[in-house]
């Protein structure tokens, strides 16, 4: 386990940023998701040693993160704030915390170099900051986070301000990252983004873990809410006939303007089972079938309310 | 330790001489430099020429200080306040570094900017002086003069930090102590100005030589106060020197900086 949080909970005066928080986080990519406001980055400081818990104990590659130098040469932070040292150039920004990671100045210099370069900054580094744009200063910040190649790489809403091309290419790079084996800690409002990224996810909600697991995992404990799948058939009339009598499906319905089957079924895989084998006795022809709420957003939903 | 220090000693340094808040402490400590040119050029004031009045009016009571919150008040609340200090935070080095690292590279600037802003004030006034011996400088005026803005500086700059490490928004802070409670201190009878940073600067700057004393008691009214020996006076203020900078160290250590996104 990499993290592992016990009764954690972490207050502001009198507004609790975190309250009771009890999870472990194994390697990999791990998505931590929630609304603005959810705790996503009260954990993040905890996790980074910004701030202390008010109570509990949070242990992170087994150590207590506050003002832990060993802890340190072990990760690597993207805060989410949009503050740089906006003086300096990328590359003198990237070097001088290398510095201070302990590398000398001429593998500062290299080490610099081929991180701004694999971050897509290679025209841009001997730029001041300030005229960067919010895009470059993202991959400068994630630059200087991976630069000293830490086991764990924490990210707060590395997203935040970019557009779809830079959202595309910071999570390719995170993606590729963890292919390499850097265990990530991502966190995002924007919750589809994170799905395209990694399956497994720490649900937050008002301060504290509503769940966490596999999307399909925490989707599958969620057995309260009927599952809801679209159907593409070619005789929609037929198919929702044909499938009506199964004894889980609890409602059919066809949309007059598409001719799309909702079928709503209380257990997804009898139901993919059934199709199947009506499918295979040549009763329907399927176009296309897909299960509407199966996705991050719908779990998220469904726990919210 | 001390390589990160030096590090962010080195950082500080070339960051501080590209910012504004250098224009800021070059503007103050043109001031006296100003008033010193104004008066050997355009004023028809005929007596010897003020160089240590105006270097202890103008110098070590107003440069001093507000170069040293300038500087020194920025010396952890920058970093906090631009948001960045999570980058140092998040290094393998111990937290005091970046307040040690930092206060030294502020030094530097501190002690150029003094240094020049003394010489050059002497500079304007003691030539004025050159064709009049009876009003020349004290021997070992400008030496003494120098000493005490640097030690000041040090000092002043130390306490100035450490209330960055402690308090959001140090230059009020700072703006209070150095020109009410040091004020108002020095303005009480009896041993109160003890309490000032300024009176062990006058106790060190007097007793440096007789010709000063002379001088500075004439324009101070500082015959009805005890000054301490200079060498108890450079004492004293190391030890705030030394209470300030652990202090300083021992909050940022410890303290939780909450950052707003």
């Amino acid at each position: 386990m990499i993290v592992v949080a016990e009764n954690l909970g972490r207050w502001y005066g009198q507004v609790a940023g975190l309250n009771e928080v009890s999870l472990s986080i194994a390697g990999g990519i791990t998505g931590l998701v929630g609304v603005n406001g959810a705790g996503k980055s009260t954990l993040i400081k905890l996790l980074v040693g910004e701030i202390r818990p008010s109570r509990g104990r949070i242990q992170v590659l087994g150590h207590e993160p506050f003002a832990n130098r060993p802890y340190f040469r072990k990760i690597g932070f993207c805060p989410q704030q949009d503050a740089l040292y906006d003086q300096l150039t990328g590359f003198g920004m990237v070097k001088f915390l290398l510095r201070l990671s302990g590398f000398s100045p001429a593998q500062a210099d290299r080490t610099a170099e081929a991180t701004l370069q694999r971050v897509g900054m290679t025209d841009a580094m001997h730029r001041r900051i300030g005229g960067y744009s919010k895009g470059m200063r993202q991959r400068v910040k994630i630059a200087q986070a991976i630069a000293h190649e830490p086991e764990l790489l924490i990210c707060d809403e590395p997203l935040n301000g970019l557009d779809s091309v830079g959202r595309r290419d910071i999570l390719e790079l995170l993606s590729e990252l963890g292919d390499s084996g850097v265990h990530i800690l991502v966190s995002s409002h924007v919750l589809h983004e994170i799905e395209n990224l990694t399956e497994n996810i720490v649900l937050l909600h008002r301060g504290r873990v509503l769940a966490q697991g596999t999307v399909p995992e925490v989707r599958d404990l969620l057995t309260r809410f009927p599952r809801r799948i679209e159907i593409k058939a070619g005789r929609p009339r037929q198919c929702a006939e044909a499938i009506m009598p199964l004894e889980h499906v609890l409602s059919v319905g066809i949309i007059p303007e598409t001719g799309v089957i909702k079928v709503e079924t209380r257990n997804i895989d009898q139901f993919y089972r059934d199709l199947t084998a009506i499918v295979a006795a040549g009763e329907l022809e399927i176009g296309s079938l897909e299960a509407v709420d199966a996705g991050l957003e719908a779990v998220f939903d469904y726990l919210v309310d | 330790m001390l390589r990160a220090t030096i590090i962010l000693c080195h950082f500080h340094f070339w960051r501080l001489c590209f910012s504004k808040r250098l224009f800021a402490c070059l503007a103050v400590s043109a001031l006296p430099v100003a008033a010193a040119f104004l008066i050997k050029t355009i004023s028809p004031y005929v007596g010897p020429p003020p160089a240590i009045e105006l270097a202890w009016f103008l110098i070590v009571q107003f440069v001093v200080p507000v170069l040293a919150l300038i500087l020194g008040s920025a010396v952890v609340a920058e970093e906090v306040e631009d948001r960045t200090i999570v980058f140092l935070f998040t290094r393998p080095i111990p937290r005091m570094t970046i307040l040690l690292g930092r206060w030294l590279a502020s030094l530097v600037v501190l002690s150029v900017l003094l240094t020049a802003c003394v010489l050059l004030t002497v500079h304007f006034l003691g030539e004025s002086a050159a064709d009049n011996q009876e009003h020349a400088l004290p021997a070992g005026a400008v030496v003494a003069l120098c000493q005490v803005a640097l030690v000041g500086g040090v000092v002043y700059s130390a306490l100035f930090a450490a209330c960055g490490a402690l308090v959001r928004r140090p230059i009020i802070l700072g703006l209070g102590y150095t020109f009410a409670v040091e004020a108002f201190l020095g303005s009480l009878p009896g041993k109160n100005q003890a309490l000032t940073i300024q009176y062990y600067l006058r106790s060190y700057l007097c007793g440096q030589n007789d010709a000063i004393l002379a001088r500075i008691e004439q324009l101070t009214d500082s015959r009805s106060i005890e000054m301490v020996a200079p060498g108890d006076a450079l004492l004293t203020m190391a030890y705030v020197l030394v209470v300030a900078l652990v202090a300083g160290c021992w909050t940022i250590s410890r303290r939780q900086y909450v950052l707003t996104s």
